[in-house]
């Protein structure tokens, strides 16, 4: 008899591991730094973006948990992907499935009947009674749901509270903010939030009653009088130029509130196309602007597409269709990050701190199973994309939106490198060095040694083990399952200052499809340098594992500028994925690529019965991390807005005495437009 | 590739046609989507991978709609219909998509 899923979460073997000994490349990090006893990863790997069935997920809340911080394999099959935190990131709005039980489509014994909310009233299950779905009635029988922020409070952070106990790892409660007027986007809020033992979602909760436009409830959790708790929410300006502002109020609140236990990170930011100021779709470069001015603190990112497995013979690759903004994925990102010279390196030119981060946004694994290898959708969180924030002694909640609010981060896919990354730059004449997200401070015509080191593990979570069909015309055979590193990128734009709302170019035309590839938003944007990995110093690990290191320099200016890396296993001029620069082509080009190998996989989209690159083969064949910008100022410049940002962080957390641990403030004054209500000031 | 290139003008069309359209699906305009891709698989053979790749996507447009998310509703349904139109996958003679069953348990 198949024991019940149920039963099996209960069982799972209790893993009691700090995190600095999960078991991946960094664990070595003590072999090159000379210190025994640092067992300590310098970064840990996890997801924030990623869903279950209380929105539109395919496996419970629980499950998609355990596959994603457990070790090993899980009871009924499948791999576990040993993350060390974990962000659960599901939509607002409301869902009519009881995600305490997976779907059918997923195919996990025991767990395999798809349950609605209408037939679980009143009953306890894994500990949790819902007696009746509040709030504003929302359909009847299978179609009635529950209004979301009542499953964060009452099933995700119930849940969140059990699993923490269980695996000894991070978890946050968060959420897929569906933005009024816009796209979706990442949040949290930590503030209330304790999974070891007490505390609760509300302020998360509360977040999404108020400012997603999916969420219509107009009442809301009530008290003993059945007063509403949460009274004046806007529920009409939900779409449009109107539903900006509402999604800037959702921001500023955010910053009033919670300025250093929360962020929101617009997501797979091109795939509607651009802003439409009469509907709801995408961002255009003002809007970027105008959140990280209402959140200097909260607003700090872009989070490029999950869904790498989507990519069948018509493109799809990130759930992109050829409406995106640039048409599609490039080598799995958006043309946002993905170009040199794109609105990332806007932003970034204005000094601003926007930092980028990938998660899975983990659903299903389309014509497959949660427990299958192979994928046409989605990768469980670990499997494929590792958003790496910087570890501490005492790795907490906090830790996670500091790492990422820091810019300290980098995001990578299949593995290509490990948890242990070096990027770092000092000038000549000064000992102290910067990293991602810090300013160095250099002298015009002062000389920047540059650093770079990262670990090529020996293996990635591929299912696949022939060689990756995209290298064999460039005459590469590389194994999908084995990690491979071509070279690196480093990448510089000047930095010339932020330009003021309403002034010309804060607000920049944007356009759907290959024309919105075109647009340049920082034109100083270039690779100033391209390392390949076999000019670098090179020495095998005890697992055979490959250490790479590099040591470069730039001269400085009398201008500012920013220096950002990534690096890819595509060499550059590579048939249908790069340009002659090693750009990444639009993604739907693989697919001119066949897979030929008798391994390939019956599920890939043939073209005259000659299966090509696509689905998961397809994201195990291109790949790419992306490391954030380390900005360089001379001295005598005004300081840039990253810092300006960075120092607005240090005084709150003094002023509010933060612990840098769990804690809960209470109401804080408003932050709107701080960054332009301040001067300038030199150093 | 000249069936490539149709499908991808396809997948323009329908895309140009969602965009030309300033209001927001609704659970009609999802259920429309979903009943015309549903009648196109239909059609297909019982054994046609397309239909089952079909079904699945058909499957993901109600889960949408039962969040309430009715323009991925929609989304999934059109790719569902290009999937049972364009029959873009298929199993060579002895070829299996090695899906476990829910009462299948592999060996540890």
């Amino acid at each position: 008899m198949v024991p019940s899923a149920k039963k099996i979460l209960l069982t799972a073997a209790s893993v009691s591991l700090a995190l600095s000994q999960s078991a991946d490349a960094g664990e070595r990090w003590g072999e090159y730094w000379g210190e025994p006893k640092a067992k300590m990863n310098p970064y840990v790997a996890g997801d924030m973006h990623n869903h279950n069935t209380c929105t539109d997920g395919s496996v419970a809340a629980g499950y998609s948990i355990d596959r994603s911080v457990g070790k090993g394999t899980a009871a009924a099959g499948g791999k576990n992907f040993d993350l060390d935190w974990f962000t659960l990131g599901n939509h607002g709005g409301s869902g009519n499935r009881d995600c305490r039980f997976s779907d059918a489509s997923a195919n996990i014994p025991g767990d395999n009947t798809t349950t609605y909310w209408s037939q679980t009233l009143g009953k306890t299950i894994d500990g949790i009674t819902i007696t009746k779905l509040k709030g504003t009635p929302n359909g009847t029988d299978t179609n009635a749901k529950m209004w979301r922020w009542q499953s964060i409070q009452e099933i995700e952070y119930p849940t969140i509270v059990s699993r923490t106990a269980t695996y000894n790892k991070v978890l946050v409660e968060g959420l897929e903010w569906i933005l009024p007027g816009h796209e979706h986007g990442d949040v949290a809020v930590i503030a209330g939030q304790n999974p070891r033992g007490y505390g609760n979602a509300d302020k998360m909760a509360e977040f999404e009653y108020r400012f997603d436009r999916a969420d219509t409830d107009a009442i809301g959790p009530v008290d003993a009088s059945n007063n509403p708790l949460w009274s004046g929410k806007d529920n009409v300006n939900n779409s449009g130029t109107a539903g900006h502002q509402k999604a800037v109020a959702g921001i500023t609140w955010l910053q009033a509130n919670h300025p250093l236990q929360s962020y929101a990170i617009p997501t797979h930011t091109e795939r509607q196309g651009p802003f439409n100021p009469s509907g709801t779709a995408g961002y255009n470069i003002e809007h970027f602007r105008d959140f990280n001015n209402a959140g200097p603190t909260v607003a700090f990112g872009i989070e490029a597409p999950g869904h790498m497995a989507e990519g069948g013979i018509n493109g799809g690759s990130g759930s992109y269709t050829a409406n995106a903004v640039g048409g599609g994925t490039y080598g799995m990102h958006g043309v946002y990050t993905a170009k040199v010279g794109g609105l990332w390196d806007g932003l970034l030119g204005e000094g601003r701190n926007v930092f980028v981060f990938q998660s899975s946004d983990w659903h299903s694994r389309g014509v497959y199973g949660a427990r299958d290898a192979s994928t046409t959708a989605d990768f469980i969180p670990g499997e494929y994309t590792r958003l790496y924030v910087p570890n501490e002694k005492h790795f907490t909640q906090q830790s996670i939106i500091d790492g990422m609010r820091s810019g300290n981060s980098y995001s990578v896919n299949a593995q290509i490198i490990g948890s242990d990354m070096v990027f770092r730059a000092r000038g000549e004449w000064d000992d102290e060095w910067k990293t991602m997200g810090e300013t160095l401070r250099v002298w015009p015509g002062e000389k920047i040694v540059l650093e770079m080191e990262m670990t090529v593990p020996v293996a990635n979570n591929s299912p696949y083990s022939f060689n990756n069909p995209l290298l064999l015309p460039v005459g590469i055979k590389q194994p999908l399952n084995k990690p491979y590193l071509d070279h690196v990128d480093l990448i510089t734009g000047d930095v010339t200052g932020p330009i003021a709302p309403g002034a010309a170019g804060y607000a920049v035309a944007n356009a759907a499809g290959v024309a919105g590839a075109a647009i340049v938003y920082n034109a100083s944007a270039k690779i100033a340098k391209q390392i390949q990995a076999t000019k670098m110093k090179s020495y095998k690990l005890k697992d055979g594992s490959v250490r790479l290191s590099f040591t470069t320099s730039f001269v400085a200016s009398e201008k500012p500028f920013y220096i950002r890396a990534r690096g890819t296993n595509i060499p550059p001029a590579t048939p249908n994925v790069s340009d002659s620069a090693g750009n990444p082509l639009l993604d739907l080009n693989n697919v001119n690529v066949s897979c030929t190998d008798a391994a390939c996989p019956s599920h890939l989209g043939t073209v005259n019965g000659v299966k090509r690159v696509t689905n998961d083969v397809q994201a195990w064949s291109n790949v790419w991390f992306y490391a954030n910008p380390i900005f360089v100022r001379p001295h005598g410049t005004p300081k840039l807005l990253v810092e300006k940002n960075h120092e607005l962080a240090r005084k709150l957390a003094h002023e509010h005495h933060h612990r840098h641990d769990w804690d809960q403030w209470g109401q804080w004054g408003q932050w709107d437009y701080w960054a332009f209500n301040r001067d300038f000031d030199r150093d | 590739m000249s069936r490539l290139l149709i499908s991808i003008a396809a997948v323009l069309a329908l895309t140009n046609a969602v965009s030309a359209n300033e209001e927001e699906p609704t659970q009609e305009t999802c259920d429309a989507a979903v009943a015309e891709a549903r009648a196109e698989a239909a059609a297909l053979p019982a054994d046609d991978v397309s239909r089952y790749f079909a079904e699945r996507d058909i499957q993901q447009a109600l889960v949408e709609a039962g969040n309430g998310e009715f323009d991925d509703c929609v989304e999934k349904a059109e790719r569902a219909l290009l999937e049972a139109r364009e029959r873009p996958h298929s199993l060579k003679s002895g070829e299996r998509l090695d899906i476990l069953g829910a009462h299948e348990v592999p060996p540890r």
